[in-house]
C-alpha cells in the first residue's frame, strides 16, 4: 500500500501495561489514506487497547503517534472524534433515556443552538437526514434510544461517528454483534470512505469478513506485532498461523456428524411458550447430552427464548419444566436452583461483575455450597474459583484482578466458571462465541463437546450458522418468534438449507 | 494512573490516614482539652451511636441506595416503645426496640421494592412522619424511659454494644449471603438477577438490618437521655456522611467495608468535637461537615468524569 503516499496516522513503539500486564508492546504501524487495515490477534493480543489509543480512550504509556503529519494525543473519545477519528465498539455505546438524535449529537448540542437555546426540531432534521444517509430510515430520530434493539443502536452509533466525517474510521468487533443485514450496512459505509480516499481500521476475528474487507491485515500476539499480511498474502491459513504462532491447529468444531444424545431423557422442557409479540407458541425439548443448536436473526425472538428458559423473562402462557419435576420454572432463582445456567448475549451488562474481582464472579453462584449455618466458607468459594479459573485456562494477573480489565474470550470463560462452580447441568448459551477470537472460540468449542461428554446438556444459540451447524445435535431455527425448521446433525446440512427457513 | 497499585493502596488507607491526622490535629489544637478523660467518653459515647446506626446503613449503600429511613425508625421506635413498653424489664424493652426497628426496617424493603418507591423518599417521609410525632407529643407531655434504663447509663455500656454490633455487623456483611449478595446487586443489579440471586429478597434484608441496628440505637438513645426529646439528632444525614468519611462509595458495590462506619463514625464525631471545643458555633459545624462530605464525593466521583465513552 506504499505507493509513495504518506502515512496518514502513524504509530511509533505504542506500549500500554494494566497491572502486571502488558496489553500492548512496542507496536509501530503505518495507516495510508484509502486504505482498509484489518487487525486480528488472538484474545488479549491488544487489538482493543491499540484501537482505544488511537481513539483517545486510554493513553498509552510510552510511543507517540502522528496524525496527518503532526504529533497526535486525543484527550478523549470527543477529543479524537472532533479531529476526526470516530471509533464503533462491540458493546452498546448509546444512552438510554435519550431520543436518538440527541444520542447522535452528543457532544455536537452547539451545532443546533438556536434562538431559544438548542433546536430540537432541526436537530431531529439533521439526524434524519444521517439516518437516511447509511440507509437507517425505520430508525425514529425522536424515539427514545433504548426503544430499540441492539442492531439498530449500533446504526444510531454508525451514523453519531459519520456526522463527525471522520478521516479515519476504528470498527472494534462491531459486525460481530450484528446479523447480516447490519453488516452490509457497515460494508457499505466501509466502501464508501474507502472510496473517499479516507482510511479504515478494522478488528475483527472472523478471517473470512477480513478477507473481503480489508486491503491488509496486521496480525498482533500478545501485546507485540507480528506481521502484516497483503493481497494473495492473506489467506486463512496464514493469518491463523500468524495469529497462534504454530502451523498445525487440529479440529475445530466437532469432528463427527451423528447425532448423539439419549433421546430418551428429557432434561428441559418448553410447552406453549408464548410472551409479547417476541415468542409465539414454542414447543421443545432438551434432552440429556444433547447440544440444541437455535439459529435465527438477531431479532427473531431467539434471544427472548432464551432468557424465558431460564426465567428471566415474564411470560404470557406456557411452561419451562426440568427434567420429571412438575413444577414449572418462574423466575431466575428457581431456574438456578434447578442446575440451569444462562450466559447472555451481552455478557458485561447481564452477566459479569465487571467491578468485582474474578474470585468474586466465579463463586457468586455456589454460595449455598457447605455453607455453616449462615455463613459462607469463603475459603472453599477461593478454592471453587481457582479450580474453575485452572481448569478453564483464565489468563490473568490473579483471581483478584478485576474482570473489567479481562479481554472478550477470558471474560466468557469467568462466565462459564461461575456456572460450572454451580454444577449447572443445563447449559443455555446464547452466541457463546460471539466477539471471541479463534484460538479461543476452538478453546469454548472443546469445553461445549466436553461439557456434553460430561452428561451436561446445552442450548447453543447463535447468529453464526457454521458454529451451530458445526456444532449441533440438532437445530431449531426461529422466525418471527416461531419455530420454523428442524434439522438433524448430518453432514450433509449446508447453510442454504437454514437460511431457507431463517428468512 | 487509577489502575496503578498506588493509586488503589492510596485509596484503601486513606481513611485511615484521614483519621489519624483528624486525631493529630486535634490534639494540637485542643489539647488537654481535648484528651480530657471526659472528653473521650463523651466522644465515645457520641460515636457508638453513630457507630451502629452506620452498620446498618452500609447494609443498604452496598447495594448502591442512600438510606434516609434510619434516623426516622430510630425515631419512631423509640415512640412506640416508650409510649407503650415503657414499664417492660429492661431486657424486654431492648428485644421489643429490635422487633420494631427491624419490622420497620422491612417495611421500608418492601415499599421499595415491590411497590417501587425510590428508597431516599421513604426515608424523607419517615423522617418527616417521626419529627411530627415526636414535636405533636412531646409538647403537651414529658414521656421518660423506665427508670430502669438509667441504671445502665455508663460508658463501658456504649462500649460493650459496639463491640457487640460492629464484628456482627462485620461478619454478616462478609460471611453471609445478605452482605456479600448486595455487594454483587450494588455491581451490577442485572447481571446479580441473572445470576439467580433473589434480589428483592436480599434488598429487604439489606433494609431490615438498617432498620435494626437503628432499633438498637433506640434502645441506647432510650438510656442515654430517659426519655423522648423533639430531636431524633439527624442520624441519617449523619450516617451518610460518616461512611463516606470512611470510604463508604455512593454507588456500593464490592469496594464497600464495614470498617468505613467504625472510621467514619469515629472521624465525623471528632471533627464536631473539636470543632465545638474551639469555639466554633454549632450551626457552623454543619456547614463544615457538609462542605467535606462535597469534597469527598468530588474525589470519590472524579475518575468518572474522564472515562466519557463514545
Amino acid at each position: 500500500m506504499e505507493n509513495g503516499k504518506t502515512p496518514i496516522l502513524v504509530l511509533e513503539n505504542m506500549s500500554k501495561t494494566f497491572g502486571t500486564i502488558q496489553a500492548v508492546q512496542d507496536v509501530s504501524l503505518r495507516l495510508y489514506p484509502g486504505e482498509v487495515r484489518g487487525l486480528i490477534g488472538e484474545n488479549g493480543s491488544g487489538k482493543s487497547t491499540l484501537a482505544a489509543m488511537v481513539c483517545g480512550s486510554l493513553r498509552p504509556d510510552t510511543g507517540k503517534m502522528r496524525y496527518r503529519g503532526e504529533e497526535y494525543r486525543p484527550s478523549s473519545v470527543l477529543d479524537a472524534r472532533r479531529q476526526g477519528i470516530g471509533i464503533l465498539l462491540q458493546e452498546r455505546g448509546t444512552i438510554d433515556g435519550m431520543t436518538v438524535a440527541e444520542n447522535l449529537f452528543i457532544g455536537r448540542e452547539n451545532d443546533f443552538r438556536g434562538k431559544f437555546g438548542i433546536s430540537k426540531r432541526k436537530m431531529q432534521k439533521a439526524a434524519a437526514e444521517i439516518l437516511h444517509a447509511i440507509g437507517a430510515d425505520q430508525i425514529d430520530p425522536a424515539e427514545r434510544v433504548e426503544r430499540y434493539k441492539f442492531e439498530e443502536r449500533k446504526l444510531v452509533e454508525v451514523a453519531r461517528v459519520m456526522y463527525a466525517d471522520p478521516q479515519i474510521l476504528i470498527v472494534d468487533e462491531t459486525t460481530s454483534a450484528l446479523s447480516l443485514a447490519g453488516r452490509e450496512a457497515i460494508y457499505a459505509i466501509i466502501e464508501r470512505l474507502r472510496s473517499e480516499g479516507k482510511s479504515v481500521i478494522f478488528i475483527g476475528h472472523d478471517l473470512d469478513e477480513i478477507i473481503r474487507v480489508c486491503d491488509t491485515a496486521t496480525v498482533l500476539r500478545d501485546g507485540c506485532y507480528v506481521d502484516t499480511l497483503q493481497g494473495e498474502g492473506m489467506t486463512p491459513g496464514a493469518m491463523r498461523s500468524r495469529m497462534i504462532g504454530r502451523e498445525n491447529l487440529g479440529h475445530y468444531y466437532r469432528e463427527d456428524f451423528v447425532p448423539r444424545y439419549c433421546a430418551e431423557e428429557t432434561v428441559l422442557q418448553a410447552t406453549h411458550l408464548n410472551a409479547g409479540s417476541a415468542i409465539r407458541d414454542v414447543s421443545l425439548a432438551l434432552h440429556r447430552q444433547e447440544i440444541l443448536g437455535i439459529c435465527g436473526l438477531s431479532d427473531s425472538g431467539m434471544h427472548e427464548l432464551a432468557k424465558a428458559l431460564f426465567g428471566g423473562i415474564r411470560i404470557d402462557s406456557g411452561t419451562v419444566t426440568v427434567g420429571k419435576a412438575s413444577q414449572p420454572i418462574r423466575g431466575t432463582v428457581q431456574a438456578v436452583k434447578a442446575h440451569i445456567a444462562y450466559l447472555p448475549k451481552d455478557r458485561d451488562s447481564e452477566s459479569l461483575f465487571l467491578q468485582s474481582s474474578i474470585q468474586e464472579n466465579i463463586s457468586i453462584t455456589c454460595f449455598d455450597q457447605k455453607k455453616i449455618g449462615f455463613l459462607l466458607n469463603k475459603r472453599h468459594l477461593r478454592q471453587t474459583a481457582q479450580e474453575q479459573a485452572k481448569a478453564l485456562n483464565i489468563k490473568c494477573s490473579s483471581l483478584e484482578q478485576l474482570v473489567s480489565e479481562l479481554s472478550g474470550g477470558n471474560k466468557q470463560k469467568v462466565v462459564v466458571a461461575k456456572w460450572l462452580a454451580n454444577q449447572a447441568d443445563i447449559l443455555i448459551m446464547d452466541c457463546p462465541t460471539r466477539g471471541i477470537d479463534v484460538g479461543v472460540k476452538a478453546a469454548i468449542y472443546d469445553l461445549i463437546c466436553q461439557m456434553k461428554a460430561d452428561g451436561k446438556s446445552i442450548v447453543m444459540l447463535s447468529e453464526e450458522m457454521a458454529e451451530v451447524i458445526g456444532m449441533a445435535d440438532r437445530i431449531l431455527v426461529i422466525k418471527d418468534g416461531a419455530v420454523s425448521g428442524e434439522f438433524m446433525r448430518s453432514a450433509e446440512l449446508t447453510e442454504h438449507m437454514i437460511v431457507e427457513k431463517i428468512i | 494512573m487509577k489502575n496503578s497499585r498506588f493509586y488503589r493502596i492510596a485509596k484503601k488507607f486513606a481513611p485511615y490516614l484521614g483519621l489519624l491526622l483528624l486525631i493529630l490535629v486535634s490534639i494540637a489544637l485542643g489539647g488537654s482539652t481535648f484528651l480530657a478523660a471526659k472528653n473521650l467518653r463523651n466522644i465515645m459515647i457520641q460515636s457508638s451511636m453513630l457507630m451502629v446506626i452506620s452498620v446498618g446503613t452500609a447494609f443498604v449503600m452496598a447495594h448502591g441506595d442512600m438510606d434516609f429511613a434510619n434516623g426516622g425508625i430510630m425515631g419512631l421506635t423509640m415512640v412506640i416503645a416508650i409510649v407503650f413498653f415503657r414499664d417492660l424489664p429492661t431486657w424486654a424493652f431492648l428485644v421489643v426496640c429490635l422487633l420494631i426497628g427491624f419490622a420497620m426496617g422491612a417495611l421500608v424493603g418492601v415499599l421499595v421494592t415491590k411497590l417501587r418507591v425510590v428508597a431516599f423518599i421513604v426515608g424523607m417521609c419517615i423522617m418527616r412522619l417521626c419529627s411530627a410525632i415526636l414535636s405533636t407529643i412531646t409538647q403537651s407531655q414529658t414521656w421518660s424511659a423506665s427508670p430502669a434504663l438509667s441504671g445502665l447509663n455508663t460508658p463501658s455500656f456504649y462500649l460493650i454494644t459496639c463491640v457487640i454490633v460492629v464484628p456482627l455487623g462485620f461478619v454478616a456483611f462478609e460471611y453471609t449471603k445478605v452482605g456479600q449478595y448486595n455487594k454483587a446487586i450494588g455491581v451490577n443489579r442485572a447481571a446479580a438477577k441473572l445470576s439467580g440471586i433473589p434480589v428483592d429478597r436480599y434488598l429487604i434484608f439489606s433494609f431490615a438490618a438498617s432498620g435494626l441496628c437503628a432499633g438498637v440505637v433506640a434502645f441506647m438513645t432510650s438510656v442515654r437521655t430517659g426519655g423522648l426529646s423533639n430531636s431524633t439528632g439527624s442520624y441519617e444525614v449523619n450516617a451518610l456522611i460518616g461512611l463516606t468519611i470512611g470510604g463508604m462509595p455512593l454507588t456500593g458495590g464490592s469496594k464497600a467495608y464495614i470498617r468505613s462506619a467504625v472510621i467514619g463514625a469515629l472521624s465525623l464525631t471528632i471533627l464536631n468535637n473539636i470543632l465545638v471545643l474551639c469555639g466554633v458555633n454549632a450551626d457552623f459545624v454543619n456547614v463544615i461537615k457538609g462542605a467535606v462530605f462535597l469534597l469527598l464525593v468530588l474525589i470519590s466521583y472524579r475518575k468518572r468524569a474522564d472515562s466519557v465513552t463514545a
